[in-house]
Order: structure tokens, then C-alpha cells, then sequence
């Protein structure tokens, strides 16, 4: 199957040291691709590449199956939501979505059933006469969708499309995005700095940082199974302990001892963990109380010393004994009934803790 | 108008034009319904027989001429700042500096100077004759036509646009011509479809300066125009200095200056009704 979209050691290289890439990788036809990164890793530079707003310095950009080095921007056919809609305020919300189809010559008929097909489809149907700046945010996201989807790309590019929304809203266009890319069957190549996002919506997430691929994988293996310090300190809460000692284990396994004296089994996500850059990382949701009677390995003992309330379950932050630094801590959820002792001891899940390097 | 600031704040403004325009083109108004006098300058008893005379087929051709001349110097004007206008708006730092600067110089310049600079380039065996007759015609004369009279306002009228322009332009975000790109336009259905659109207001701005500035021209039309196809200004200016004929020369003043008011106000009804939309 040739891929929708494929990056081959693409550079955008804008000079003075302010370099995007090498970056690789491919997305498959039909499928949610999220590039996750914070602000400043070249995640919009590389969707602005693929649109062709920026020249790919060196490496090859792919569209089904052909190479887009020599075409320009208003011939590749694909769609892009802008982060901030980029509406024609001058037109309509149905001339707004009839823009592209004009250009292609659609005959008046069939286009004027497109635009109506494309409002139905972001439930605008009712608004097609009201021009941008009488909508809200949300309905001026929509009708950017539509105006892309009306002219049924083979992929849509959407940059931060759900950041200008607030709370409710941006949760439901979340579900909104991923029924109507799944509707559709359009490869979706999604930009995101929201970690939640991204593990919500995507088939694959891409997880950027200065300008490099940190980690491709699907949500759970992103998120189960980080291969650095920066994706597992990136995506959802982790609590990241300094190794001391590690011990290989069979093929990945490792027996990691920290700084505190405790020993872990963990699973090593990336081969080649250099042992002074390198990092236990524990989900909070992977750590329970346990009674001393299970004391030994993949435990830890401390005292609890915040609380924070957040309805179903509370977050308790532990400071470690025999901390080397003093300054070391976990966070775990409890539930809100929990009695705490003085000194409490938690154990991680068999086969959460992951061993990861690249750390500080 | 209920959300007028306070009125107050135009006092100043207003009592200057108040003094010095309405005031004088009301005495101008005045004299414009005056009989001719050998007696007195500003004319004797009431007559309309001053604005009877304009109905002639020579005043009407010559407010036609003027008409026409503007708005094609507008035009030409138009055409020549889209261009740098969108450079302007879409370039920053020294580059952006250095064309608004050679856009601004033509206006540190006396528009008398200038005519006759441009006297110099048309006349015979100045440059553009030279190059005139290397192309195959020569001894050809580039003065004294409609042509001639064309460049001369269009270039003085230039600035105002590419500035009037360049100021809307700046308010279109990039991300929109993006967006035009992104759906298939090429950069001449962007500047079409989006651009010109987006950027009326100062086009509509941009058209009032121009046309107002070409069509109450005079140096230019006197120095580079015909002796025969004349503009207004040109002869008010002969009626008041040589045929001494100031109410006639007041008429005429009127008449132009009730066209020019009709057309900006048409304008700029015109783009409140856009604005509105």
C-alpha cells in the first residue's frame, strides 16, 4: 500500500542554527496522524512543508507516491485547516466553501449539492448565508473544515485546529474530529502541542522535539512504552527517578537500582540507555499502597506530604526516604477514603516501570 | 452616528475649514451669480446667465476631458501600486524602509519641479525622444497631448495610492492568501479573489485622493497638455487672469467642486454599504 504521506530526512532549515529535522516517517491512507511536540519543535514548520508554504531544504516529501519538491503550493490538493480558520471574511459561509470548487470549475449544479453536502457534514447547513465575523469560533472552525473537505483531499492537514476553543467545545470538536475522519476515510495529519489530544484522536502519534522525531507509535505505545526521558516526561504524568545502577535482563528487561537504594524491574523501551542520563519512569496510575509485608523489589517508602482533592481520587505526593538529593518524589492517586500512615509504601504495577534515557 | 464620540473633539478641525474653505467658497458661490462688471472684479447685479454660459458644448467637453483624464490617471495609478503597495505591506525591516522611502521622495518634491522634469524627459531631443526615434519614429513630439498629461498626473497621484493601499493590505492576514493557496488559487486568482477585495477600503480612499488630486490639477495639464484639450483648472485660471472674468471663472469653480462633492459622496456611500454587507 503506498502511504498518503511520506517524509524522508526532510530539513526546513531557516539558518543561524533554527534547523527542523531530519524527520521521517509515513502515514498510511485512512489514518488520524498526530504530530505531538511542544511549542518550538518544528511541528507547524513541517505541516507548513507539506503544504508547501515553506521550501523542504533537503530530504524527499512524498504524496501518493510522488514526490511534491517542484509543485507549488495551490496545486497539491490538499487540504489544511489553519489554527486561526483563515476565513474569506469578504465572502460567505457558502462562498467561503465554494472558493475551492469555483477554481476546479465545478458546474453551478453539482457544486451548489457539494457546498450543501460539505455544511451537512459540520452541521452549517442552516448558516450558509451569514458571513465569518457573525459566527462563534467554533462555527468558523467548522466552516474551515468544510471548505477543505468539500474538495475531498486525499489527506487534511490541521494545525492546533481545537486551541481556540474553549474547554467544552474543544472537548466536543475532539469527538466531532474523530467521527468525521473516520466517516471520511482521509488520511488526517493533526498538530498538536496537547498531549490529550493527541492520545484521544490519533492512529499514530509522532512525537517531536527541537526539530527531531522522538518516538513514533500508536497512543499505548507512546504512552505505555516511552523510549526517552523527554516522551515520558512529556505525555501524561510521570514521576522520572535517577538510576544508579542498572542490570540488563534478558533482551529488554533491566534490573534498574536508584539512588535511593530501591530496585526495579523495568522494561528498557530503546536499546543503548546510557547509565548517567538515565531515568526510571513510573505512571502514577501504575503506583499503589502497599503494606510492608511486600517490602523488596519494585517497591518505594516514603512520607506523604501534599493532598490534592480532585473529586473521584485524590493525588498524593510522597518524598522519598534515603533520597539522595532529599528532593525526590512520587505522585500516585489514592482513593478519597484512603487513610495515609506517616510513612507509607507503594509498589508499581509488574511490567510499568520503564527505563528510559536521554534524561539530564 | 449614536456612537459618535464627542463632538467637541472636531471644534478645532472644523473651525479652520469653516474659515478658510467654507467661507471662501461661499463668497465664491456668491460671485458665481454675479453679472460681469468692467467696473468691479467681483461682478454687478444677480444673474444666472454665468452658469447659462457652461451649458456650451465647449465647458461641458472641457468638464468631460477632465472627467476622463482623472479617472484614467487614477486608473494607470491603481495599476502601478498594487504591486509596490503589496510589497510594502508584506515585507519588514530595511527592505520595507527603503521602498516606502522611494515611494515617499516623489512627494519632497515641488509638483512644479516635477513637470518640468518630466518637461525635460518628453521634449524634443530630451531621453524619451531619443529613445522615441531609436524605436522608429523620429522627431516625434511626446508633449503637448492627452499622453503626456496621463504620465504626469498618474505619477503625481501615484503615492497617495500605493500608500492608501499598502495600509489595507497590511490589515488582510497572510494566513488568508494561504488559505486561497492552499484551496488552488495561483498568486493573480489570490491578488483577484482576496486581495482586491479585502484591500477596497483603500482603494476607495486611495480613488477619492487620486481623482481629486488629477482632476483639479493645473500645472501638469499647462506645462505637458495640448493647447486645445484642456482641463478645468486651466481655464478658471484664464478666465480669471486674462478674459478678467470672475464670476464666470466662479461658476466654473462650482460646477467643479459640486462634481468632485458628488463623487466622494457617492464613494463613500458606496463603502459604507460594503462595510455594512
Amino acid at each position: 500500500m503506498t502511504p498518503s504521506l511520506e517524509l524522508r530526512d526532510v530539513v526546513r532549515d531557516y539558518g543561524k542554527g533554527a534547523r527542523v529535522g531530519p524527520v521521517s516517517f509515513t502515514a498510511d491512507p485512512g489514518l488520524f496522524v498526530s504530530l505531538l511536540g511542544p511549542s518550538g519543535c518544528g511541528k507547524t514548520t513541517l505541516l507548513r512543508c507539506i503544504a508547501g508554504f515553506e521550501p523542504v531544504d533537503d530530504g524527499t516529501l512524498i504524496i501518493d507516491g510522488h514526490s511534491v519538491a517542484d509543485i507549488p503550493a495551490h496545486r497539491r490538493g490538499i487540504g489544511l485547516v489553519f489554527q486561526s480558520y483563515a476565513l474569506f471574511p469578504h465572502l460567505t459561509v457558502a462562498e467561503n466553501v465554494a472558493f475551492g470548487l469555483r477554481l476546479r470549475r465545478v458546474p453551478r449544479a453539482e457544486r451548489g449539492k457539494r457546498i450543501e453536502a460539505a455544511l451537512q457534514t459540520v452541521g452549517l447547513a442552516h448558516l450558509a448565508d451569514r458571513l465569518p465575523s457573525q459566527l462563534s469560533g467554533g462555527q468558523q472552525q467548522r466552516v474551515a473544515i468544510a471548505r477543505s473537505i468539500v474538495l475531498e483531499p486525499s489527506i487534511m492537514l490541521l494545525d492546533e485546529p481545537l486551541s481556540n476553543l474553549d474547554y467544552k467545545l474543544r472537548l466536543q470538536m475532539r469527538k466531532e474530529l474523530h467521527s468525521l475522519q473516520r466517516r471520511l476515510g482521509m488520511t488526517f495529519v493533526f498538530v498538536t502541542h496537547d498531549q490529550s489530544e493527541a492520545l484521544a484522536l490519533s492512529d499514530r502519534i509522532i512525537v517531536l522535539s527541537a526539530g527531531k522525531v522522538e518516538q513514533i507509535g500508536t497512543p499505548a505505545e507512546v504512552y505505555r512504552k516511552p523510549r526517552s526521558y523527554f516522551v515520558a516526561d512529556f505525555i501524561g504524568g510521570s514521576n522520572l527517578l535517577k538510576a544508579a545502577a542498572i542490570e540488563s535482563k534478558g533482551a529488554d528487561g533491566a534490573l534498574v537500582t536508584l539512588t535511593t537504594g530501591d530496585r526495579f524491574h523495568a522494561v528498557a523501551a530503546a536499546p543503548g540507555i546510557e547509565l548517567d542520563r538515565a531515568w526510571l519512569s513510573l505512571r502514577p496510575e501504575d503506583l499503589k499502597l502497599a503494606d510492608d509485608a511486600q517490602s523488596g523489589a519494585d517497591t518505594l517508602v516514603g512520607k506523604p506530604i501534599a493532598r490534592i482533592f480532585s473529586g473521584d481520587r485524590v493525588e498524593v505526593t510522597i518524598a522519598l526516604e534515603n533520597a539522595s538529593s532529599g528532593a525526590e518524589t512520587v505522585t500516585l492517586y489514592v482513593s478519597p477514603d484512603q487513610p495515609l500512615a506517616e510513612t507509607v509504601r507503594v509498589r508499581a504495577a509488574p511490567g510499568s516501570a520503564v527505563l528510559v534515557g536521554g534524561g539530564p | 452616528m449614536l456612537r459618535a464620540k464627542p463632538a467637541w473633539l472636531c471644534l478645532p478641525y472644523c473651525g479652520v475649514i469653516a474659515i478658510f474653505l467654507f467661507a471662501p467658497a461661499l463668497s465664491l458661490v456668491q460671485v458665481s451669480f454675479r453679472e460681469v462688471s468692467p467696473t468691479s472684479m467681483t461682478g454687478g447685479v444677480f444673474t444666472t446667465a454665468n452658469y447659462a454660459r457652461l451649458i456650451d458644448g465647449y465647458y461641458v467637453q472641457i468638464l468631460w476631458h477632465t472627467i476622463t483624464l482623472s479617472l484614467l490617471s487614477t486608473a494607470i495609478a491603481t495599476v502601478l501600486a498594487y504591486p509596490v503597495a503589496y510589497v510594502i505591506a508584506r515585507s519588514s525591516g530595511f527592505a520595507r524602509t527603503l521602498v516606502a522611502f522611494l515611494v515617499t521622495v516623489p512627494l519632497m518634491t515641488s509638483v512644479v519641479v516635477k513637470t518640468f522634469g518630466w518637461y525635460i524627459i518628453l521634449s524634443r531631443g530630451g531621453p524619451a525622444s531619443a529613445v522615441a526615434s531609436w524605436l522608429g519614429w523620429p522627431g516625434a513630439s511626446l508633449l503637448g497631448n492627452d499622453a503626456a498629461v496621463l504620465v504626469g498626473l498618474a505619477e503625481f497621484a501615484l503615492p497617495f495610492m500605493v500608500f492608501s493601499l499598502s495600509a489595507a493590505i497590511e490589515r488582510i492576514p497572510p494566513n488568508v492568501e494561504e488559505a486561497a493557496a492552499n484551496l488552488g488559487a495561483g498568486r493573480l486568482t489570490t491578488f483577484l479573489r482576496v486581495i482586491v477585495p479585502l484591500s477596497r477600503a483603500g482603494l476607495l480612499s486611495g480613488f477619492l485622493l487620486c481623482f481629486g488630486i488629477s482632476s483639479s490639477a493645473y500645472v501638469v495639464p499647462a506645462v505637458m497638455g495640448s493647447t486645445s484639450a484642456r482641463m478645468v483648472a486651466q481655464q478658471i485660471y484664464d478666465d480669471v487672469l486674462v478674459a478678467f472674468n470672475w464670476p464666470g471663472a466662479a461658476a466654473l469653480s462650482v460646477v467643479l467642486l459640486v462634481l468632485l462633492g458628488a463623487v466622494l459622496f457617492t464613494a463613500l456611500s458606496i463603502g459604507r454599504r460594503q462595510v455594512a454587507r
